[in-house]
C-alpha cells in the first residue's frame, strides 16, 4: 500500500532552508525599505559568519538590480491621454480577424519616459485581449508582441546614426522574463558595455521596456554597439540581439531611367463569396454600390456619369469608410484598393465594422486649387446621412487646405497689411469684416489682423473651417481629419 | 489585529515560510523557475495591497490566498494551454501514474491537497486560502483522496 504522504513528499520532496530575496519583493512592489521589519531572530551563532559573507557578496549585485529596472504597477500608473488611445486603437486597423491585435486602447497606460533622442518622453502600454500587449515610444516606435505566444525574451528596435549605417544611435523595445535581476547589457566593440535601465510593468503587461540613446563616442567602427544581451542575475545570457554592420554600397546618382508605363492592375471582376446581410446598397455619380456585412463590396461602374469617368482616367483607387468617434477624436477609418477602372469590381475589405457610412472611387491625377471637382472626388457614394454631411465638410475643408498650402500662398500669408491684401486681391475670395465673420458658400473668406491673417470657408452642412496665422506660422485650424495644411 | 498589515509583518510571514511557500508553488505549477516568480510576486502583490488586509483571518492565511490567485494567473497567462506537470524530482521513472493521477485532480482539490500536505495549513487556514468555507476543506480533502484511491487502489489514506 502506498501512503498519500509518502507519494506527495515523494513528487514535490522538501529542500534545505531557502531564504528568498525580500528585497526583491519589495522592489517588485514599488516599496522602499520605510517600515521596519518584525524583529529579526536572533541567529545561530555558527552562521553569522556565512551570512556576513553572502551579504558582501549579494548586496552588490542587488544594488545594480535595483538601479536597472524600476518596477511599476501597471494599474497605478497615469492613464494614457486619449489621442494615445486612439493611436492604441489604430494599431492593426484593417487585419483580417485571425491577425487582430485585439488592442484594449481604454486600458493604455502610461508606464515612465526615457531620455529619447535627447529628450524625456512617455513610454505607453495596453494590454491585448489575447494576452498580450502592444506598446508605443513618444517619438520612437510602437510594437505589439499581441499574443501570449509572441512573447519573446527580447524585442529590439534600433535606429542607425549616419546614413551609411556605420552605428547604433539608439535601441528600444522590451525584455520578457522571469529572471527578477534580469539585466540588460548593450556592449560595445572596444569591449566596454552599458547597463541599460528598463521599466518593468506588472501583469497584465509583465515585461520591461527600455530605450537608450547610445552616446556618441560610440559612434565610429572601434566603438559602436555590437550586441545587446539580457542576462539573468547570475550573468547567464538569456537572450542576444546583434547589430550585423553589412557593407553598403555608396548610392550611384547617375541619370534616371525611363520609367515603364505604369499599368494599373486589374482588380477582380466577381467575388466567390457574396455579400452577406445586412446588405447596404448606395449610389453617386452613377455608380451604385452593394456591400455585405462580411466586407464584401461591390462596385458598378457600367453608368458611371461622363464626368466622373473623364475625371478618373484608367488608374483608380477603391475605398470605404466608417466614421467613428474614438476617445473623442473624430476620424474617418477608410480602407481601399488601387487598381483599374472597370465595369464591376468586388472587393473584400476586413476590419471595417459594419455599417459602413460611404464609398469612394478616386483618381490619381493630382490636386491643385481650385480643385477640377470641387474637390469632391470623382465619385462619392454616400450610404448614410453621416457619410453625405461627411462628403461635404470634406469638401470644404479640402478646398481651404488646396488655398492655403499652395506654394504661392505659403509666401502670401506669411505677409501683414496692405502686402497681404495687395497678394489676396488676384484670388477669387471675400474679404470679411472680421474672423467671426463667415463668407458666402462655395468661397473661401479671408480676415487680415494687425500681425496675420484668418481664412474661413464653410460646408452646407454649417460646419465652419479655420486656418488661422498669426507671425507667419499656423497657430490654429480644424481641418482635420478631412484634410491637412502646413 | 485592525485593518491592513505592515510590511514587517509580511515579511515576517516571508522570512519564516518561504520555503513552504516556495515548495506550494512548485507543485501547483510545476516548474521552479515560474514557482520563484510566483512567491515573489505573491508577497510582491501583499506589499501592494496591504491595506486590504481587514484582519478577519491570519495575515498567513491571507497571503496564501494571494498565492494561489498568483498561481491561477500564471497558468492563464501560459500558453499553450497544458497540463498542470508535477515536477518530476529528477526521477522521471518515479510514482509517473500517481504523479499524473495527482494532476489530474480538479484544481481545488489539488491545491487542498498542496497546503496540507505542502504547507502544513489547518483547516482553518485552508478555507482562507481557498476562500471557501472550513467543512468545505475537509470534503475537498476526503474527495481527493477517495480519487487517488480511486485511481490508484494500493494508495491509502
Amino acid at each position: 500500500m502506498i501512503d498519500v504522504q509518502q507519494v506527495l513528499e515523494s513528487l514535490v520532496p522538501e529542500r534545505g532552508a531557502e531564504f528568498g530575496d525580500w528585497d526583491e519583493v519589495l522592489a517588485r512592489a514599488g516599496v522602499g525599505r520605510a517600515e521596519p521589519a518584525a524583529p529579526p531572530k536572533a541567529p545561530r551563532r555558527g552562521v553569522i559568519a556565512a551570512l556576513v559573507v553572502v551579504a558582501a557578496i549579494a548586496v552588490p549585485a542587488l544594488v545594480a538590480a535595483v538601479l536597472s529596472r524600476t518596477n511599476v504597477i501597471f494599474s497605478d500608473s497615469k492613464p494614457a491621454p486619449n489621442v494615445v488611445k486612439k493611436q492604441f486603437a489604430d494599431l492593426g486597423f484593417g487585419s483580417p480577424p485571425r491577425f487582430a491585435l485585439g488592442v484594449q486602447a481604454a486600458k493604455a497606460r502610461e508606464v515612465g519616459t526615457f531620455t529619447i533622442h535627447g529628450r524625456r518622453r512617455s513610454v505607453w502600454v495596453a494590454p491585448t485581449s489575447h494576452g498580450g500587449f502592444c506598446t508605443l515610444f513618444e517619438a520612437g516606435f510602437g510594437g505589439c508582441a499581441a499574443r501570449a505566444s509572441d512573447r519573446h525574451i527580447l524585442n529590439v528596435n534600433y535606429e542607425e546614426g549616419s546614413p551609411r549605417g556605420t552605428w547604433v544611435s539608439a535601441v528600444g523595445g522590451w525584455v520578457i522574463t522571469r529572471a527578477a535581476r534580469a539585466r540588460l547589457e548593450l556592449a560595445y566593440a572596444d569591449g566596454s558595455s552599458d547597463e541599460l535601465p528598463y521599466i518593468h510593468v506588472s501583469p497584465p503587461i509583465a515585461a520591461g521596456f527600455f530605450w537608450f540613446d547610445v552616446p556618441k563616442g560610440h559612434s565610429d567602427k572601434r566603438s559602436r554597439a555590437v550586441a545587446l544581451y539580457v542576462k539573468d542575475g547570475t550573468g547567464r545570457t538569456l537572450a542576444t540581439q546583434r547589430f550585423a554592420y553589412e557593407p553598403r554600397r555608396p548610392i550611384h546618382v547617375g541619370p534616371m531611367p525611363k520609367a515603364p508605363a505604369y499599368v494599373p492592375r486589374a482588380l477582380p471582376a466577381r467575388s466567390d463569396v457574396p455579400p452577406s446581410a445586412p446588405i447596404q446598397r448606395g449610389i453617386g455619380d452613377g455608380v451604385s454600390l452593394t456591400a455585405g456585412a462580411n466586407g464584401v463590396v461591390l462596385f458598378d461602374t457600367t453608368r458611371i456619369d461622363a464626368d466622373a469617368a473623364a475625371l478618373l482616367g484608367s488608374s483608380v483607387g477603391y475605398s470605404c469608410f466608417k466614421l467613428v468617434h474614438e476617445f473623442g477624436i473624430f476620424d474617418a477609418r477608410g480602407l481601399g484598393f488601387g487598381g483599374r477602372l472597370a465595369p464591376t469590381v468586388a472587393l473584400r475589405i476586413f476590419g471595417l465594422p459594419h455599417p459602413w457610412d460611404g464609398c469612394e472611387i478616386q483618381g490619381s491625377y493630382g490636386h491643385l486649387w481650385p480643385d477640377r471637382n470641387g474637390s469632391h472626388s470623382p465619385v462619392e457614394i454616400a450610404l448614410t446621412d453621416k457619410g453625405r454631411r461627411y462628403f461635404a465638410d470634406r469638401a470644404a475643408a479640402r478646398d481651404l487646405a488646396l488655398f492655403v498650402r499652395t506654394a504661392k500662398m505659403q509666401r502670401i500669408r506669411k505677409l501683414t497689411g496692405s502686402a497681404l491684401v495687395r497678394g489676396l486681391a488676384p484670388y477669387p475670395i471675400v474679404r470679411l469684416a472680421s474672423s467671426d465673420a463667415s463668407p458666402p458658400l462655395g468661397k473661401i473668406g479671408y480676415a487680415p489682423s494687425a500681425d496675420g491673417v484668418t481664412f474661413v470657408e464653410r460646408s452646407p452642412t454649417g460646419r465652419r473651417f479655420v486656418v488661422e496665422v498669426r507671425s507667419r506660422r499656423i497657430v490654429r485650424k480644424n481641418l482635420e481629419p478631412y484634410a491637412f495644411v502646413f | 489585529m485592525g485593518s491592513g498589515a505592515t510590511i514587517g509583518a509580511i515579511e515576517d510571514v516571508y522570512r519564516r515560510r518561504y520555503p513552504r511557500f516556495l515548495r506550494v508553488a512548485r507543485a501547483a505549477l510545476g516548474d521552479e523557475d515560474r514557482a520563484r516568480d510566483a512567491v515573489q510576486e505573491t508577497f510582491a502583490r501583499a506589499i501592494r495591497s496591504r491595506f486590504d488586509f481587514r484582519g478577519e483571518g491570519s495575515l498567513e492565511g491571507w497571503i496564501w490566498r494571494t498565492l494561489v490567485n498568483v498561481c491561477a494567473d500564471d497558468r492563464r497567462a501560459a500558453l499553450p494551454q497544458t497540463e498542470t506537470e508535477l515536477p518530476s524530482n529528477g526521477h522521471p521513472a518515479e510514482w509517473p501514474e500517481v504523479r499524473a493521477a495527482v494532476a489530474a485532480l480538479p484544481e481545488r482539490q489539488r491545491l487542498a491537497l498542496f497546503l496540507r500536505h505542502y504547507a502544513d495549513l489547518d483547516y482553518e487556514a485552508i478555507a482562507t486560502a481557498l476562500g471557501v468555507q472550513r467543512g468545505t476543506v475537509a470534503a475537498t480533502l476526503h474527495a481527493a483522496h477517495e480519487s487517488l484511491r480511486r485511481t490508484l487502489p494500493e494508495v491509502q489514506q
